[in-house]
Order: C-alpha cells, then sequence, then structure tokens
C-alpha cells in the first residue's frame, strides 16, 4: 500500500519534472534568440509578434541620428529618447527615460518650453533654450515640437539640435 | 553603458531612514506597450513612494547589455531591485495591486 503511493508520487515528480524542462527550454529559446516570432492567444485568435521591429529601418534611423529625438507624454514625461539626447545631457539613458523633461531645462527655460509644447499641440513649434547637462553645465539646443495622437493619448514628437559645437565654431 | 548605480545602503543619510526604491523597468523603444508602462508604473511611484524611489527605464534595443544582465525573456518587465529581495514582474504592468506587490509597497491604511 506504501510502496503503491511512493511509486505514484515519483511518477509524478518525474511528471513534473518534464514539464518543468520543457518550460526552462522554451524560456532559454526565447531569451537566446532561437525563436523569430511569439505567438500570444487574443479574442479573435492567436496573434503572431515578430521579434524584429516592422519598422526596424525608421528605429535604426532614430537611433543612429546626430539629433535627440525624444517623445513626450501628455504630463511632460519622457518616453522615449535615443542615446544622442542622452548624450547632451551627459546622462545615462535609463535615467532620462521616464524623468519629466522639465527636470533637464533650468528654471528661466521653462516658459519657453511651456510655450514650444503649447505651440505644437496646433501644429510644428521650434525654440531655442538651454538644457542641463549632469555637470551642471547649460547645452544650449534648438528644440522642434510636433504632436500625434497614439491609442487616443498626446503624445509630443521633439527634436534636438545641439548648439554648442555651432556656437564655439 | 556602465551608468547602473550602485546600492547606496551605507551611505550616511540613508541610516535609520526607510531605504529609497531602486525600480528597473525594461521596455521596447517607443512602443505602445512601453509608453503604457512607464505611465503606469510612473503614476504608482508618485502616488506610493514620492521622492524616495528611483526609477531607471531601460530599452533594451538601445542598451541591449542591460537586458543580458538582468536575464529579461520578454517586455515589459519591472523589477525592483531595492529593498531587498528582488522581485520580477514580466508582461501587463495594468493590474495594480500586482505591480504594487512586485513593487513591495503596502497600502497606509
Amino acid at each position: 500500500m506504501a510502496e503503491d503511493i511512493v511509486k505514484g508520487l515519483q511518477s509524478r515528480i518525474a511528471e513534473l519534472e518534464q514539464m518543468l524542462a520543457e518550460s526552462d527550454q522554451a524560456l532559454e529559446a526565447i531569451r537566446t534568440g532561437q525563436v523569430e516570432s511569439l505567438v500570444v492567444d487574443g479574442p479573435n485568435g492567436p496573434r503572431i509578434y515578430s521579434l524584429e521591429w516592422s519598422t526596424y529601418s525608421f528605429r535604426v534611423l532614430v537611433e543612429a541620428m546626430s539629433e535627440g529625438a525624444i517623445t513626450l507624454g501628455d504630463d511632460g514625461v519622457v518616453l522615449y529618447c535615443n542615446l544622442r539626447f542622452a548624450k547632451m545631457l551627459l546622462a545615462p539613458l535609463e535615467r532620462v527615460m521616464g524623468s519629466p523633461l522639465g527636470k533637464w531645462v533650468p528654471a528661466r527655460w521653462l516658459p519657453a518650453l511651456t510655450d514650444l509644447l503649447r505651440q505644437a499641440v496646433s501644429g510644428d513649434a521650434r525654440v531655442k533654450l538651454c538644457l542641463f547637462s549632469t555637470g551642471g553645465v547649460e547645452v544650449p539646443i534648438y528644440l522642434s515640437a510636433s504632436t500625434i495622437q497614439d491609442n487616443g493619448q498626446r503624445v509630443y514628437c521633439l527634436v534636438a539640435t545641439d548648439l554648442s559645437a555651432h556656437q564655439a565654431a | 553603458m556602465s551608468g547602473k548605480p550602485k546600492a547606496s545602503a551605507e551611505s550616511p543619510e540613508t541610516i535609520g531612514a526607510p531605504q529609497r526604491h531602486l525600480l528597473r523597468l525594461y521596455v521596447t523603444g517607443a512602443t505602445a506597450g512601453s509608453t503604457r508602462a512607464i505611465q503606469q508604473v510612473r503614476r504608482l511611484c508618485e502616488e506610493h513612494l514620492a521622492g524616495s524611489y528611483d526609477l531607471e527605464v531601460i530599452d533594451i534595443y538601445q542598451l541591449p547589455s542591460l537586458a543580458k544582465d538582468d536575464q529579461i525573456i520578454a517586455t515589459p518587465t519591472l523589477i525592483k531591485v531595492l529593498p531587498a529581495p528582488l522581485r520580477r514582474l514580466i508582461g501587463d504592468l495594468s493590474n495594480v495591486d500586482k505591480v504594487l506587490f512586485g513593487m513591495d509597497v503596502r497600502e497606509q491604511s
């Protein structure tokens, strides 16, 4: 009787070990880039997510351009920026994304930023202002802004050109 | 990049004070899911941890080496680095209770 119970438990353990190994393998495959897409069940059947962004070339363009590229939520928080913009601030990218843009703008330039964002709602707008870099140095930039509607939310799209090189020349 | 701050639990100003939260949110570029995750985490941080948290938002397209360090398998992933123990939350962050639990935030009653 006791032997039967032990046998039953042993086979259950073996079964669970196998299931765990399969799960681990699947996760490892995803993590190490062995899969090309992920399939996720949705209300209208499976949805296939390519692991390559369909707008791959645009992403590379934004990441490689020599201007800073930033998107802001309606509350002024940086939702996305490229490494070039973080470098203008001499700050790690992960500290700039998710932070309010106003944190990087000296107080006397904040009204210019507010004006820019207000004008951007009705069309393209641009302004010269300064940003703080992490070292406390002010970096003059040219900032242009426009807005898009993304999933019903207003998102500001900004491009920042570093003017310090131009001024030094 | 080597910009990952070290835990500074031993610094004089934090002795005896509640430890700051260090949260790391992994996203992919400027997608709608990334935007939602950033807004949700920031909102909850401001509501529950105002002034006592550091949030790092990591775009794994631009900083892939950081994703490898933390063994990220999907985005968004929220990792609570401090206070210990480390907790991770993968996927949809729209469930407030789940995210608060992951952030180790206890509701004041």
